[in-house]
């Protein structure tokens, strides 16, 4: 019967979770120059992907792995944009709780199932999370317009990382986010909004999350649900977590 | 079984409570379970599942079909909001996870799980309660069983399961499983059919 808990030959969940704790540099895809001067209004298109207000989202997570092999997930991740918090669990389908952490600051982790122990998973998936919603800390040092009339917004930060944001005339968008001028994560973004939030370009019906590299991943977001939170929600759940700790 | 690693297990667990569960008819009294449990030779029903969180504004609800037939091939399909299927048969275990293109095989924890599940079920369907080395089964005032994890590796991740029978017999109404005191799973089975005569192709094709 120990034969069938064998990693090598369900590999899935065990990739996922591996994976997503460290990501290697691509040698492929390096940095492009980018004009050091700023289009007029470049700011506020390239804010369009992300959230200003605190949101609630649920999505199916499809992981797919570089060397072959598929798993899926839920993930429900709550963003607090004013503060950069986010709490996120990830659960089975079934809806077994494997991962729920919070990140305020520093990251707080309320439940692990091994193979979701590790610091650096936790790690990886707060600075995936934070790519995706929120805006890039680091200044816009450049932009560009494209013939097509997408825009791209160049915002650097202190630690060597580069954040390419390009919104297109679509409302559709892509980021780019390199460290050492190594592409290292990119999101991207199709056209299809759900049902009454056609205007949201922050809420898209999915999202593609890649990381470069040998260790590469591709994580598949669908949306499942977006609400907006309340402010009562962030203390809730902030007050239910120092009970927890106590 | 010791070695198991805890996320297998916890599947193991909760396929096996959702399976068994089904099955139980009610009379206030646990050794009545396997009398009951040896008359079932298939059953299906619909389900609504209920994940309740700290974080979720409302609870996650999915929805699906259950299958099941002697002595231990099962169909457990959810319809929505993700779209897969689970299916056992001749012990051999597969899922499949619903996409842009039909759908395709995963390999995600739950498989892993249900490698072994087919042994366990077997106990739990003879009625075993007592001898169940997972769970310490009682009665709570007549109308529901609980089952306390036994192992501390697996009070780690289920803390309890109420199994709320209702009054047709060989037919629950309600599983509950519990992981937190914030985080549990309400399983509602509606539409219950015992003993039809489910087809092959059922356990086998998505």
């Amino acid at each position: 019967m120990e034969k069938y808990w064998s990693r090598w030959r369900f590999p899935g969940i065990f990739y996922l979770a591996i994976l997503l704790a460290g990501v290697s540099c691509s040698q492929s895809h390096r940095l492009a120059p980018l004009s050091s001067s700023t289009i007029p209004g470049s700011a506020s298109r390239c804010a369009a992907p992300f959230v200003t207000e605190s949101w609630q989202f649920i999505h199916s997570i499809e992981a797919k792995l570089a060397m072959g092999g598929s798993s899926s997930v839920i993930g429900v991740t709550n963003v607090y944009p004013e503060r950069k918090v986010v709490h996120c669990v990830i659960m089975t389908l079934e809806g077994f709780v494997l991962f729920d952490a919070t990140y305020d600051q520093e990251i707080h982790v309320d439940r692990k199932v091994p193979p979701f122990e590790s610091e650096a998973f936790a790690e990886g998936l707060m600075k995936d999370i934070t790519l995706i919603f929120f805006k890039p800390s680091g200044e816009i040092t450049g932009s560009a317009m494209s013939e097509n009339g997408s825009i791209t917004c160049r915002y650097e930060m202190d630690n060597e990382t580069v954040e390419d944001v390009r919104v297109h005339p679509d409302k559709s968008w892509d980021i780019h986010q390199y460290e050492d001028k190594h592409l290292k994560r990119s999101v991207s973004t199709g056209l299809d909004r759900p049902p009454g939030m056609k205007n949201n370009s922050f809420i898209p019906s999915e999202l593609e999350l890649t990381a470069y590299g040998e260790y590469g991943y591709s994580l598949r977001l669908r949306l499942i649900e977006a609400r907006r939170l309340t402010k009562n929600k962030h203390l809730a759940e902030t007050q239910s977590r120092r009970e927890l700790q106590k | 079984m010791g070695s198991r690693r805890p996320l297998n297990r916890l599947f193991e667990i909760a396929a096996v409570c959702l399976i068994s569960s089904v099955f139980l008819g009610w009379s206030g009294d646990l050794e009545k379970f396997s009398e009951k449990a040896k008359t079932v030779r298939s059953l299906s029903a619909d389900f609504v599942q209920e994940k309740h969180l700290r974080i979720l504004v409302q609870p996650l609800v999915s929805k699906g079909l259950f299958y099941f037939n002697k002595p231990g091939s099962l169909r457990w399909e959810y319809r929505e909001p993700v779209g897969s299927i689970l299916l056992m048969h001749n012990g051999e275990i597969r899922q499949f996870l619903k996409g842009k293109n039909g759908y395709r095989e995963d390999n995600g924890p739950g498989i892993q799980g249900m490698q072994v599940v087919m042994g366990e079920i077997s106990l739990w369907l003879s009625g075993n309660f007592r001898d169940n080395p997972d769970f310490e089964a009682t009665v709570l005032d007549e109308r529901m069983i609980v089952l306390i994890p036994k192992a501390p590796s697996l009070s780690k991740f289920i803390s309890k399961i109420e199994l709320l029978p209702s009054d047709r017999p060989g037919v629950i109404q309600s599983v509950a499983i519990y992981e937190g005191d914030d985080s549990f799973t309400i399983i509602r089975f509606e539409n219950v059919r015992v003993n039809e005569d489910l087809q092959e192709s059922l356990f086998t094709k998505k």
